[in-house]
């Protein structure tokens, strides 16, 4: 089994480079990773195809997370909590291209390849605040409206003005201020979807020909960026723009009179139609295909097409990015599952707005307060999805002959062998000697310096230690240290010889001897 | 009344082309002597130069490097004299950022960057006068740069741009078509084998319009292929009877 340690080094270099994979190097430094027990806990379930190379890296640092590897002899199944899944899936992709095969079949949430996650929408209590989340990515949209000069190229028209906020916030690798290319393309195509479509009325904004005229300001800021930001923003924007009321106006001859929010109900804008985007990741020069990437996936992606739809089956944007190669049915079958996408989406954003709008009306409570239910912590488990076992059973086997013939064979202690300690333990390969150095002399010097620093005074401190017995077949030398616990007693003959010569070696064989006992009674409790 | 004039009763276009035909396109090959490899186009009025740098090292820092393949680096800008009012910023605007992205991204897709790895290619596209099809005119200028330039590419990439007025899909808009019609589809494929590698639409368009749009922007790029073609067969003929000679 090759060592955490070597592990990590030989993998980052190749890892490191790619931009697109800088994440994972992220991850790596993130972890300490040491040797360690592995303890099997409920876990998620994971494809199983997600094995071979990957579970060698992942064991050392699962277990330094504080969880969850697990392994069960008899089925060759893996477990792998949570934090750990995306490890194992963004490592895989570079050491096997067979991830992707086996992975196409399910997702690692469980969705549907075109499945959508769910997506919830709430209004604010002020009219064109809209929260929208999509599974984790959450988006914030706020549209206002200011009276201004109009374009010298369209006098009688309003200005529908795109601005998109992408900060630290929503994920780390965003700097506050600088616009990232991802962020500039993200605003180019919802400013595509918006404005070019023609969706709000634009017409109808201007006051004076030539004078004046209403900007409005569509705001959205990037709260937390868990994959597929486009759609969400879309859907954000669009049910903020229908949410909206501008102020009345009223002109007579060259007086305007901009009624104010009590004298006047304020009117909504007259949006035409609702363009919503659908995002298609492709794999493999576009032989896979998955709808609504989460951040993952979207990681690990070869190339995306967007297409902007409404109801009506208009085609509103269409855009491909990424280095691949597609053929022209495959865009006409996106636009088609589009089609239905789209239809569902406009028909929860019109509830959402029907809700809101009666519940303002029939003075009930409305706003983000009383929308976003207050969750409650529960332990880092997620539900098991299920997942048949007969058609990957073969797959396990050849994967995991491939993959033991290909990296095992450079390094003979490299053996698969399981051995189980006990309920829910099981571990695979030797622990080695302790690296942290710790040695017991230096502990009681340690110990007795600053004890001589102090002075008289006089501290206890007991230092808790599992000791875990491990069983014989392990090898003689143990993880853990015996630690004892000092008593001010065991000091006080030699107090007058520290104070003098502080780096004498102190004899505490006696504490030794008396501590021993006290410590072998503890163990029988602790095993039993 | 604005798509009447587009496209006339008898089945003209405002610049009397018929909607099958693409606009006069004069390309030449080997401009700069500096460069590895340069051209410039004409495609109706819109004019745009292009140069290929590399493979050469990576500048700007090691942490650019891509130690498996070569670091693709576009620049697209325009002269300040190239639309009808005047530009205040010739590349650095949102625009010209996602233009930069489009050509990379495309370029990308096609040049066999694993050759030539830990090292770096420099595309730089200038417009010098835009009518209409600035990307796709950029797209076939840098084609022939990177063909002038030796570098390997799996095929030619050409792009070409396509509308529809009044169900009629036309190809290769211009600045009026563009601006007064409600819809623009610009597509970049590998002709010989109908590849797309890049594809944007802007306006607004019924699904079942779509596949005819697509179709028509495809012919007219292996239109602009058999021209792109012609043209660099008779560059390197030039240049070959020149070379004769001074044996």
């Amino acid at each position: 089994m090759h060592s955490a340690g070597e592990f990590c080094q030989s993998s980052t270099e190749p890892l490191a480079l790619n931009s697109h994979r800088r994440g994972i190097t992220d991850i790596i430094k993130h972890f300490r990773v040491s040797k360690g027990w592995i303890n099997t806990r409920d876990c998620t379930t994971v494809p199983p195809c997600v094995w071979g190379d990957a579970v060698c890296f992942c064991r050392e640092v699962a277990t330094r997370e504080g969880g969850i590897l697990g392994w069960e002899a008899d089925e060759a199944r893996v477990t792998v909590s949570k934090p750990c899944a995306h490890i194992l899936l963004l490592l895989h992709c570079h050491l096997s291209p067979l991830y992707l095969e086996c992975h196409m079949k399910a997702r690692l949430d469980g969705r549907e390849i075109y499945d959508y996650r769910p997506i919830q929408i709430k209004f604010g209590i002020s009219q064109g605040c809209c929260h929208v989340t999509l599974g984790n990515t959450r988006i914030l949209v706020q549209v206002s409206c200011e009276v201004t000069a109009p374009k010298q190229a369209r006098p009688s028209e309003g200005i529908l003005f795109v601005n998109v906020e992408i900060s630290p916030m929503a994920a780390p690798q965003y700097e506050p201020g600088r616009l990232t290319e991802e962020a500039v393309e993200l605003t180019r195509l919802l400013e595509r979807c918006l404005k070019e479509s023609r969706c709000v009325d634009t017409e109808s904004l201007c006051i004076m020909t030539g004078i004046k005229v209403w900007q409005i300001r569509c705001d959205i800021h990037i709260l937390n960026h868990d994959g597929n930001l486009l759609d969400c923003a879309s859907v954000a924007a669009i049910a903020a723009l229908a949410h909206f009321r501008r102020p009345d106006v009223t002109v007579s001859g060259e007086e305007v009179t901009i009624h104010s929010l009590e004298d006047r109900d304020p009117i909504p804008l007259s949006v035409h139609h609702m363009p919503l985007c659908v995002t298609f990741a492709f794999y493999k020069q576009g032989k896979f295909l998955l709808v609504d990437p989460s951040e993952k996936e979207e990681r690990v992606m070869e190339g995306k097409l967007v297409i902007g739809m409404n109801k009506h089956r208009e085609v509103c944007t269409l855009q491909m990015t990424g280095s691949m190669l597609l053929l022209k049915d495959q865009v006409l079958r996106c636009s088609n599952i589009t089609v239905k996408k789209v239809t569902e989406m406009t028909n929860l954003i019109q509830k959402a707005l029907e809700n809101d709008t009666k519940a303002r009306s029939s003075g009930q409570k409305f706003g983000f307060a009383s929308s976003i239910e207050i969750s409650r912590l529960s332990s880092n488990q997620l539900e098991a999805t299920n997942m048949s076992k007969e058609s990957f059973e073969e797959k396990i086997q050849s994967i995991v002959q491939e993959s033991s013939d290909e990296s095992y064979t450079s390094d003979d202690n490299c053996k698969t062998e399981v051995h189980i300690l006990g309920r829910g333990t099981g571990v695979i390969g030797e622990g080695g000697p302790s690296t942290w150095d710790v040695d017991l002399d230096e502990d009681e010097e340690m110990i007795a310096e600053l004890e001589n620093e102090q002075g008289q005074k006089q501290n206890r401190r007991e230092i808790h230690s599992e000791v875990m017995k491990t069983a014989g077949s392990l090898g003689d030398e143990s993880e853990e240290e015996q630690t004892i616990t000092l008593q001010s007693e065991d000091f006080s003959g030699d107090r007058m010889e520290i104070s003098a010569e502080p780096r004498t070696t102190i004899d505490l064989t006696k504490a030794l001897k008396t501590e021993k006992k006290q410590k072998s009674l503890k163990k029988s409790k602790l095993k039993s | 009344m604005a798509s009447l004039d587009l496209l006339s009763d008898q089945g003209f276009r405002i610049d009397g082309r018929r909607p099958k035909e693409l606009r006069k396109i004069q390309t030449k090959l080997g401009v700069f002597a500096q460069a590895d490899g340069s051209a410039y186009i004409e495609q109706g009025n819109t004019k745009v130069l292009a140069a290929v740098y590399g493979p050469h090292e990576v500048r700007g820092g090691k942490s650019k490097v891509l130690h498996d393949k070569a670091l693709l680096n576009c620049q697209y800008s325009m002269a300040v004299f190239s639309s009808g009012e005047r530009k205040r910023r010739p590349r650095g605007d949102r625009k010209s950022m996602e233009m930069t992205q489009h050509l990379q991204q495309t370029f990308e897709a096609a040049i066999l960057t694993h050759l030539y790895p830990k090292s770096q290619i420099d595309i730089f596209v200038e417009v010098l006068q835009s009518d209409g099809g600035n990307y796709c005119a950029s797209v076939n200028a840098a084609t022939l740069a990177v063909i002038d330039a030796g570098l390997p590419m799996k095929d030619y990439i050409t792009a070409c741009s396509a509308s529809i007025v009044n169900d009629t899909p036309i190809v290769d808009i211009n600045n009026f078509e563009e601006s007064a019609g409600n819809l623009e589809i610009l597509i970049a494929v590998l002709p010989k084998s109908s590849q797309i590698v890049f594809m944007e639409m802007n306006g607004k368009l019924h699904e079942d319009h779509l596949e005819k749009v697509i179709d028509m922007a495809m012919m007219g790029c292996s239109d602009v292929y058999d021209i792109l073609d012609q043209s660099v067969r008779d560059h390197v003929s030039h240049l070959s009877s020149a070379l004769c000679l001074n044996k």
